[in-house]
């Protein structure tokens, strides 16, 4: 799963482009562009607050400022936190700040989100509203969603599971789907 | 463009959170900058009350004055240097004296472009009194010329006349503060009276012709026992002290239209002749002006090199910004990591680094200038000067100041650029 190094072996052809030998600023538009991040531990950028973090992809994209801020505001309605929108980081709890991770993860409206255990550092109630949330964007805004997980219930509610052990792919099946 | 101001206003939001970091890192700027514009300032106060004090003193006027022979034209060996400071230290002779024929030669010479002469004999400072009143006074003999360049005001009595000068009499002029001292302030009672003066182991009686308003001196003006001039015609003076008609300096004060600074060229050879022998002195002309050109010239070559030095101060503040930048982006390792991921490129993560030290730099630069001209006017005030702060200094310390930042922030700004997002995101 890494997007931006030279791999050992073969080619990664992202979109039409080859990953291995892209440059800097190749390989910073597609994580822009093409590829939302969301992280176990949020990575909020702190003393910012949420609608500044949710900015922040579009920042890098040079996105005029009220198209910015008007596209952040809907993304955080969209998971809803509305509401929160001018709190910092350290004012939000856990799976609120989750969302907003997840909100700046859809800023610049990617086609992928990647998700590595989104909900491993929630309890299992707001694990759940976030994981619904994923369904959500999978089903409404039709966004392909890798999660990593380690949880076998979560990895269920997938359309596809496929099992890595050691970094070799051992499995790959159609998963339940929780449609 | 728009990312600038996101990283300036990010960067001023960083440094409001941590306060204390913040002051202690700019500390170092602030000091550094602080003393630059303090030193310009009072040196700029000092070189402008120096040239206006100078400039009123009549900048055309021609300075003639004995100096000890600079030996250039020795061998210029070592031997010679070693001789030429022994020289130095000679002291003044008899034959080395200018003397009153070569002044006469040369007004005959150049008569189109003198327009008085300037010469003072002091003979001493000592006390006069008037039955058991007592003043403190410094006698000198001038010539008529020297009233041009220092004009006094009269207020009673007349000026030292021509026949005054021509036949060198016993006439004195006075200052209305010795009238004060020794007649109560009667202008009319000391008018004509005679007084004693004991100086130099000579003795003789002088009448008061006129008296002046003495202009009383800004910084000595709470000594109340200031000597008071008093003036006698230079002949007089001679005579008084048995000495010959030498001089080791005189002023002359040029016609209207002639160029001081050609005449005084003239003037330097016209001596030459007269000291071609002397092997320890020799005679130098030079005009007022080139004289403030010249020290303004040295007070300024002074300031910058202070200035200079205070300026390594602010090099040490840079080097305290690059090691707080150094720990910033250790601390912030995952959140460039995070930017990274959020499609930060390499040159948006620098630029943010450099500004955030350029802002550091700058604010601190503010309080240092503030600091600088602050200190530096109550310094010139306190040595007395008009306080002169310069803008240009200002602006080139605030200039100067964001460039220490780009300097110092730059390698730790590369080094967050160059972090690999995915170890940056896995930093603990």
């Amino acid at each position: 799963m890494e997007f931006w190094t030279d791999q050992p072996r073969g080619t990664y052809i992202l979109d039409g482009i080859d990953v291995g030998n892209a440059d800097d600023a190749e390989l910073s538009k597609i994580r822009n562009q093409k590829i939302g991040f969301v992280f176990q531990t949020y990575n909020l950028i702190s003393k910012t607050n949420a609608l500044k973090n949710v900015e922040l992809p579009m920042l890098y994209a040079g996105v005029n400022q009220h198209t910015r801020k008007q596209r952040a505001k809907e993304l955080l309605e969209l998971v809803e936190m509305g509401d929160r929108a001018k709190h910092l980081p350290e004012e939000l709890s856990g799976g609120q700040k989750q969302r907003v991770a997840i909100a700046r993860a859809m800023a610049n409206d990617p086609a992928i989100i990647l998700a590595d255990e989104p909900t491993g550092a929630l309890d299992s109630k707001t694990g759940r509203l976030v994981m619904d949330l994923f369904h959500k964007l999978n089903r409404e805004k039709k966004k392909t969603i890798v999660l990593i997980t380690h949880s076998n219930e979560l990895a269920a509610e997938t359309d596809r599971i496929i099992s890595i052990r050691d970094g070799n792919i051992v499995d790959s099946v159609k998963g339940g789907g929780k449609a | 463009m728009m990312l600038l101001w996101e990283n300036i206003i990010l960067a001023v939001n960083g440094l409001l959170s941590n306060k204390t970091r913040a002051f202690l890192t700019m500390l170092g700027i602030i000091i550094g900058i602080g003393s630059v514009i303090a030193i310009i300032t009072v040196g700029n106060s000092l070189t402008l009350s120096l040239s206006e004090d100078m400039q009123s003193m009549g900048a055309n006027d021609v300075y003639v004055m004995l100096e000890p022979r600079s030996d250039e034209d020795e061998n210029g060996s070592i031997d010679g240097v070693v001789y030429g400071t022994l020289q130095k230290s000679e002291e003044l002779k008899e034959e080395d004296y200018i003397t009153t024929e070569m002044i006469d030669a040369m007004c005959e010479k150049y008569p189109n472009e003198v327009y008085a002469i300037n010469l003072q004999h002091t003979i001493g400072q000592t006390s006069v009194a008037v039955g058991k009143k007592s003043a403190s006074v410094n006698v000198s003999g001038v010539s008529a010329g020297y009233f041009v360049t220092n004009k006094l005001e009269m207020l009673h009595g007349a000026m030292l006349s021509a026949s005054d000068f021509a036949e060198g009499k016993n006439a004195i002029l006075v200052a209305d503060k010795l009238v004060e001292d020794l007649f109560d302030g009667d202008a009319q009672k000391a008018l004509g009276s005679e007084i004693e003066i004991n100086c130099n182991n000579s003795a003789g009686s002088f009448t008061i012709v006129g008296v002046y308003k003495h202009e009383q001196n800004a910084m000595m003006g709470m000594s109340f026992d200031m000597p008071t001039e008093v003036y006698m015609p230079l002949k007089t003076a001679n005579n008084f002290d048995h000495l010959e008609n030498n001089y080791s300096s005189f002023q002359v004060v040029t016609k209207v239209g002639v160029n001081s600074d050609e005449f005084s060229a003239k003037l330097q050879k016209f001596f030459e002749p007269y000291y071609r022998n002397n092997r320890n002195f020799e005679v130098t002309a030079m005009t007022l002006s080139s004289m403030v050109d010249m020290l303004t010239q040295m007070l300024s070559t002074i300031t910058i090199a202070i200035a200079v030095i205070a300026g390594i101060a602010l090099l040490v503040g840079g080097i305290g910004v690059m090691n707080i930048m150094l720990v910033s982006i250790t601390e912030r390792t995952r959140e460039i990591g995070t930017r990274k991921a959020l499609g930060a490129k390499n040159s948006s993560i620098r630029v943010q680094f450099i500004v955030e030290a350029m802002i550091i730099c700058l604010i601190g630069g503010i309080f240092g200038v503030i600091l600088g001209v602050g200190g530096g006017m109550g310094l010139s005030n306190l040595l007395g000067y008009p306080a002169k702060p310069s803008i240009a200094a200002i602006v080139i310390s605030l200039g100067f100041s964001m460039s220490v930042g780009v300097f110092f922030g730059y390698y730790p700004a590369s080094k967050a650029a160059k972090m690999n997002p995915i170890d940056a995101l896995r930093y603990e």
